[in-house]
């Protein structure tokens, strides 16, 4: 009967060992992070991109965009894609099924005109109705691609068969993209040695509004700042730049078309595409790298609202557990190398399932308080623990930003900083944590 | 001549007004295409010169805005490192009146200028 | 253990917290400086780049006290080098006077020596960039430097230094150029009137591949036709990134053999040589490839048969009406490409 006496103490242990590894490695990952990212810094006051925006040995990039009913905004989004800083650049529009007059919109203001294009379907992809390109030579860089509607995935896969670009991007609907952000994204596959390189990716970051900023949209601004100062360039030392949630990347189009493209039926094509890719390389024992630039290369426009966070996330909880029912056999397969023995685990025990760690964590100290085998006041000095080492996460990321980017941060602007910082495990921690189960729930019930 | 500079560089842009100041030029500055249109809106130049590479609106961007808008009433010069043909074509296409690629000469600038003063004349 | 961390990590949110409050302040303290040095540096710069040629230059008084500080000195050599790689001509000598007199070239010296890598790089870019001739052995040395941005820095500086002799680095380089340095090298050549290349053959040979590749984009940027039969060679060479910038130097420096050169290789490359082959034929214009060309349309994939075909085309003006009566041409995928070509022309021709 000891052991049945002896298991809270048990349980305990384990708990504290699990915050104190957990620590130490996100310790670790941030110092490695910061080192990179100051040396990514340095050695950007020697890159000339102009070098490169004025170089015909540029690579081709193919940009494609899908859209549905956006007679109000694609025109925009077209005007700022043909004025990027790239010049080898086309332009693929897919209009999937449009009931409304972006396609007539589009005709009329680039003087399109229908043409014959055999497409070679190295991707399965449906039936496209008509293809259009501009008889005005300044706009030679766009397709425009009418086609009956289907899921997105179909509709990009039908891109990337008619891109002829080396390299392919594709754009979301309210994503805009910065002038120069496919020039620095396509610094790296011209910078690949020994490593091949098959995709490159930066952080997306929500549009803010400085002015009528919330205190939601300060926390997520926060967590954009840590992911982008104190992980993904750790990460990129070892190679390991796994699920990429929110990045905006630009991947090798011929490695995209060996595995198969876009999969429909999963919700984050992006980090589906990734994965296969990278299984790929591993299983043709070929070496590779994803490449992570450090800089903020595109942003979202959408509202910043309770109900909004609490959605995409139980969206990206679905999404994981997609990815990870087909990736399962990547999870501690030697085979995979660093990717299946020590990225994919990380991340599956101190990412994923933090939110079930916390919550059992929860209710068993609840448990025990309750039935009096630990003090209330270990429980709470276990959650004040807790509470501290999560907002000094913050504060280094805070002190990394306020330290690299050499801004002005006027102190006001540091304030609120530190109180999103402090608000955010009461205000946010408990989102995720809902959004984590309504995923899980969503999933299972799907099935 | 009333010249607007649009330049992101702090740099190009403090010796290209001190230079057209030394021509007796009268000179207005603007850090980016954005700022620039605001100025224009404020007092129409006679001469607009800009780069291309630039945040917010991309030179080319404004040069089409500026010939929409005010046509031949103001004339603009594209000083630029992307020299590449597709973009000096595009340049001309909206509707520049000069294409200088970058590394440029001040002095080259300035010769190229009194043309446009003179024709104006 | 646990109270131990507890401990630990409020101490540090503290510190933290008057630390990000110091940097802060800091970091307002140093913009309100800079704000100040920009004003006086784009002045004296400005003053030194628009002076009269009989002017002699010297610095104003409050510069003599500002050059003791070293951080002024960073300040303006940064800024000295944007307006050196932004302005041409006349400007460019008395910006490089005006380099001297702030004794920046002394701070370089030193600096090409420094342990930490981004400065040691900065320096080298200088030497480059104010073109500090007595500098050519140190530059020369770190062109082979394990830290590639170093290597390149210093490459390009030895370029700018001493035109097409800075090329030598080539002998000596045994880490690999990747494509963007090599970008990065052409556009620094480009710069330069053309001279006589003395060691192409040597680099042609080179145990690193990347410098054969480079070397034959040397080939075909200045049109070296006295290098078209190791050109050739290169084309059977085990590489296949090396044979396909042997095509298409090739085809900046062709002759009438050239067709018929590629063509004895296409069967066993890879794809992409293939296209890069096809592209090459296009601007040949030479009919007696077409034959060939109509027999690969039977066993390629349909991407080579889109190229394929669009070759013919380009080769020959007719080339649809040939198309059209070989076997196959009515049925799918080949009708589909004829189709497509024919309409891409007429829209050609509008």
């Amino acid at each position: 009967m000891n052991w049945i006496n002896n298991t809270p103490f048990f349980i305990l242990q384990l708990i504290g060992f699990y915050i104190v590894l957990s620590v130490i490695i996100h310790v670790c990952i941030a110092i490695t992070s910061i080192l990179k990212n100051q040396i990514y810094l340095n050695r950007k006051e020697f890159t000339d991109y102009n070098t490169l925006a004025s170089s015909s040995n540029a690579p081709n990039i193919s940009v494609i965009k899908v859209i549905y009913n956006q007679e109000n905004t694609i025109l925009q989004s077209v005007k700022l894609l043909l004025l990027s800083h790239y010049n080898n650049l086309e332009i693929i529009i897919i209009n999937n099924g449009s009931t409304d007059n972006s396609l007539q919109n589009l005709i009329k203001t680039y003087n399109l005109k229908p043409i014959n294009v055999y497409i070679n379907k190295e991707i399965d992809s449906g039936p496209v109705k008509t293809i259009y390109k501009s008889t005005n030579p300044i706009y030679k860089k766009l397709i425009i691609v009418d086609k009956p509607i289907s899921n997105n995935a179909d509709s990009l896969n039908t891109g990337i068969n008619i891109a002829s670009g080396k390299y392919i991007t594709h754009i979301n609907t309210n994503y805009v993209i910065k002038q120069d952000a496919i020039l620095k994204l396509s610094k790296p596959f011209l910078k690949e040695t020994t490593q091949k390189v098959i995709a490159s990716g930066s952080v997306i970051k929500y549009a803010e509004n400085k002015k009528s900023a919330t205190i939601l949209s300060r926390i997520i601004s926060l967590k954009h700042t840590r992911i982008l100062l104190l992980e993904y360039m750790a990460w990129t030392k070892v190679n390991e730049l796994l699920f990429t949630p929110g990045l905006f990347m630009i991947f090798d189009r011929e490695i995209a078309i060996k595995c198969k493209g876009y999969t429909p039926n999963t919700s984050s094509l992006d980090m589906e595409l990734t994965m296969r890719m990278r299984q790929y390389m591993e299983e043709h024992k070929t070496a590779y790298t994803i490449s992570f630039i450090p800089d903020i290369l595109c942003w979202k426009k959408e509202e910043i609202n309770f109900k909004n966070i609490l959605t995409k996330k139980s969206n990206w909880t679905l999404k994981k557990l997609e990815s990870l029912k087909s990736n399962k056999k990547i999870i501690f397969n030697r085979k995979y190398g660093t990717l299946g023995l020590v990225s994919y685990p990380y991340w599956f025990l101190f990412k994923f399932l933090t939110p079930i760690v916390k919550v059992i964590t929860f209710i068993y100290l609840l448990v025990l308080g309750s039935t009096k085998q630990i003090s209330w006041l270990s429980i709470i000095s276990l959650g004040v623990l807790l509470y501290s080492l999560k907002i000094t996460y913050s504060f280094i990321a805070i002190l990394t930003k306020i330290i690299t980017q050499h801004k002005n941060n006027q102190n006001n602007s540091v304030v609120k900083q530190i109180v999103a910082a402090i608000l955010e495990p009461i205000i946010f921690t408990p989102i995720v944590i809902f959004s984590f189960f309504k995923g899980s729930l969503q999933y299972f019930t799907k099935k | 001549m009333k010249i607007l500079v649009a330049e992101d560089d702090n740099l190009i842009r403090s010796a290209l007004e001190f230079r057209l100041k030394k021509d007796n030029h009268d000179v207005t500055l603007a850090i980016d295409g954005k700022d620039a249109l605001k100025k224009i809106d404020e007092q129409i130049p006679d001469l607009v010169i800009t780069d291309i590479m630039m945040p917010h609106i991309s030179g080319l961007e404004l040069v089409g805005l500026i010939k929409e808008k005010y046509q031949n009433q103001i004339k603009i010069i594209v000083l630029t490192t992307m020299g590449q043909e597709d973009v000096v074509l595009e340049a001309f296409g909206l509707g520049a009146d000069d294409f200088i690629p970058k590394p440029f000469s001040p002095n080259e600038l300035s010769v190229r200028i009194k043309r446009f003063a003179i024709k104006k004349i | 253990m646990l109270q131990l961390l507890f401990y630990i990590t409020v101490y540090t949110s503290i510190v933290l917290l008057l630390m990000m409050f110091f940097f802060s302040y800091l970091n307002k303290v140093k913009k309100q400086k800079y704000s100040v040095w920009e004003k006086e540096s784009n002045e004296l710069i400005n003053t030194f780049i628009f002076i009269d040629n009989n002017t002699v230059l010297e610095l104003p008084d409050d510069i003599h006290t500002l050059k003791k500080n070293p951080f002024f000195r960073t300040f303006i050599s940064q800024k000295i080098i944007t307006a050196v790689k932004n302005f041409s001509g006349e400007t460019t000598r008395n910006l490089k006077q005006l380099y001297l007199l702030l004794e920046l070239d002394k701070d370089t010296l030193h600096d090409t020596k420094h342990v930490l890598g981004h400065l040691k790089t900065r320096a080298i870019r200088n030497v480059g960039v104010m073109n500090l001739k007595n500098f050519e052995e140190i530059v020369f040395e770190n062109t082979n430097h394990k830290n590639d941005l170093i290597r390149i820095e210093a490459q390009v500086a030895l370029i700018r230094l001493t035109g097409f002799k800075g090329l030598k680095f080539l002998n000596i380089i045994t880490y690999p150029i990747s494509e963007w340095y090599q970008i990065v090298l052409l556009r620094e050549l480009k710069t330069l009137d053309p001279e006589k290349f003395k060691g192409i053959k040597i680099w042609l040979k080179s145990f690193n591949k990347s410098v054969i590749v480079f070397t034959l984009k040397l080939i075909a940027n200045y049109h070296l036709f006295e290098f078209y039969p190791d050109t050739v060679k290169l084309l059977h060479h085990k590489n296949h990134k090396i044979r396909l910038q042997a095509i298409r130097t090739l085809a900046k420096i062709f002759n009438k053999n050239t067709p018929k050169e590629l063509l004895s290789i296409f069967e066993n490359e890879t794809t992409e040589n293939k296209i890069a082959i096809l592209k090459e034929l296009s601007s040949f214009k030479e009919q007696s490839t077409i034959p060939y060309l109509i027999e690969l349309l039977k066993q390629e994939t349909p991407t080579l048969q889109i190229v394929i075909i669009k070759t013919i085309a380009k080769i020959d003006t007719e080339g649809i009406l040939l198309l059209e009566k070989i076997p196959n041409a009515h049925t799918p995928p080949l009708n589909n490409i004829i189709l497509q070509l024919k309409e891409e022309q007429a829209y050609e021709l509008d």
